[in-house]
């Protein structure tokens, strides 16, 4: 059962996920990749208590890793844009991951 | 910190510098900061307040913090001697920065009339005892030892060599201060000159008259504040071989003698010089003992607070000169790791608060009397500094210079003269 903590994993913090925070009022999370958008909805109204508009996903294959001869994957992850509905204040990002 | 010698000042730093001390150094960090995510450079001022708010934050007190204390104790007209202490510290971004700092300043010393004072000045005399004294050392070091050939008996004045073994008969088993005997009372080869000063005379009593291959046996009786703890208070029953007896030689007082100890004719000349040192020697401590007594006056008909970060850096003086001193007689690095440092701290202070009185005696005297120190005075001190060090003068000179240690020469030099001055007006 995926709680509220499982499904969003953490906030990407990067220049483009600032950006779209501010230009689009857009939240960006890294989720479960088993999440769905409307579990990914939920929790963000949960956790924020803020309305969403909508939710946007995509999935990112892990990328390959060597160490020497051994070869494996980095972990597949998904990627959430959350925008929230017009006039809901910005909530800030816990920033001590 | 000496409270009397303490000193405060408040300092109000206006906001808006405050503010813009913080933008300089977010700035400065945005300019640093790698944060994964994102380009260098480019990270958001909020990003980087948060992520770095201890280190902007210090680096805004270190950089308003001594500029604004300067100026306020410029204001306030004092001159600090120590590090201030700052206490209460108010900092936030856009508010003004507030904080009170304690500093120790030099005590004014009010000397008025100190003119008056008189010291009775140490007398230097050579006593006659004195210089025997020392022209016998001057023939012990020279005379040599040889061993006797002939089989004849001791008498005073030989050097017996002895292999012996003690055991304890009596007295107290245990000896004060918990001091056991662990090792054997035993000694192979000793020498022991019968009838000298350093030899206990129930041995030198034993050993006289015997001869070479003979054996004793007696019982000695230490006192009980005998110097070595081990055998204090003991009852010792010895067994002594006698190996041989040596005679010391020493060379007769002529003029032979004479010119073995350097360039001089006759024994008479040397003799003369020799005095000579030894009253020269003698005044120059018997000065350096008034100039104490003319200080210690002063200080005590015009007591004044010592601050406290004067004595600490006196004692850490005194104790490197000391750690040096035993390096220098060979004590091996971690047996000086080990010493009590606290102690040893404690034990120097109360001369080390003196010695700060004296120093911060003649400072005032010499602002008073206007003790200078010319260039040509401190060009001298540099020569003979550099014969002491073995330093050519050029290299000295510069490496004081970039040490910035000239205004401490300087300073020590009126120091020295301000002493002269005050034996010379003071002492009667």
């Amino acid at each position: 059962m995926p709680t509220l903590h499982t499904t969003l994993r953490r906030p990407v913090i990067t220049e483009k996920g600032l950006q779209v925070k501010e230009a689009e009022a857009t939240l960006v999370f890294e989720v479960a990749t088993r999440a769905t958008k409307t579990e990914v909805k939920q929790a963000v109204e949960a956790l924020f208590r803020v309305k969403v508009a909508a939710v946007r996903t995509a999935n990112y294959l892990g990328k390959e890793r060597r160490r020497g001869k051994f070869s494996g994957y980095k972990p597949d992850w998904k990627k959430a844009y959350v925008r929230l509905q017009a006039g809901e204040k910005m909530p800030e990002y816990v920033d001590t991951l | 910190m000496n409270p009397e010698c303490t000193r405060s000042v408040e300092v109000e730093v206006p906001a808006a510098e405050v503010s813009s001390a913080f933008r300089g150094a977010i700035k400065k960090y945005t300019r640093q900061a790698r944060i994964p995510g994102f380009r260098a450079g480019k990270v958001p001022p909020t990003l980087i307040r948060s992520r770095f708010s201890e280190q902007i934050r210090q680096e805004v007190v270190e950089q308003l913090l001594p500029q604004h204390f300067r100026s306020a104790i410029e204001a306030a007209g004092t001159q600090p001697i120590s590090q201030p202490q700052v206490t209460e510290l108010h900092l936030d971004e856009g508010e003004p920065l507030r904080f009170k700092a304690q500093f120790e300043v030099l005590p004014a010393i009010d000397l008025t009339g100190y003119e008056e004072v008189r010291v009775e000045r140490e007398r230097a005399e050579l006593t006659e005892e004195e210089f025997e004294a020392e022209m016998d050392r001057v023939r012990d070091s020279r005379s040599t030892v040889e061993p006797v050939t002939e089989a004849r008996e001791l008498v005073d004045g030989d050097l017996a060599q002895i292999t012996f073994q003690g055991e304890v008969t009596g007295g107290e088993q245990e000896a004060g201060a918990g001091v056991r005997i662990d090792e054997p009372i035993a000694g192979q080869d000793v020498s022991l000159e019968v009838g000298g000063k350093n030899t206990l005379p129930a041995f030198s009593e034993a050993l006289r008259g015997s001869r070479p291959g003979q054996e004793l046996r007696f019982e000695v009786s230490y006192p009980a504040d005998f110097g070595e703890p081990r055998l204090a208070g003991k009852s010792i029953a010895y067994q002594v071989e006698v190996k041989g007896i040596k005679r010391k030689h020493s060379p007769e007082l002529n003029d032979e003698f004479a010119k073995e100890l350097g360039s001089y004719e006759t024994m008479d000349e040397f003799k003369a010089k020799l005095r000579e040192h030894m009253t020269a020697d003698k005044s120059r401590q018997a000065e350096a003992a008034t100039k104490d007594k003319v200080l210690e006056a002063l200080a005590e008909r015009y007591p004044f607070p010592v601050p406290e970060t004067l004595v600490q850096q006196q004692v850490e003086v005194r104790l490197d000169r000391g750690l040096r001193a035993l390096a220098a007689q060979g004590m091996p690095q971690e047996q000086m790791r080990n010493l009590d440092f606290e102690r040893l701290r404690l034990a120097q202070r109360d001369q080390a608060v003196g010695e700060v009185q004296g120093t911060m005696l003649l400072d005032r005297i010499a602002e008073l009397e206007k003790v200078e120190v010319s260039d040509a005075e401190l060009d001298r001190e540099l020569e003979i500094l550099s014969v002491q060090t073995r330093e050519p003068l050029q290299a000295l000179r510069d490496r004081l210079i970039k040490e910035d240690a000239l205004p401490r020469v300087r300073e020590q030099i009126r120091r020295e003269k301000t002493g002269s001055l005050l034996y010379e007006r003071l002492g009667a």
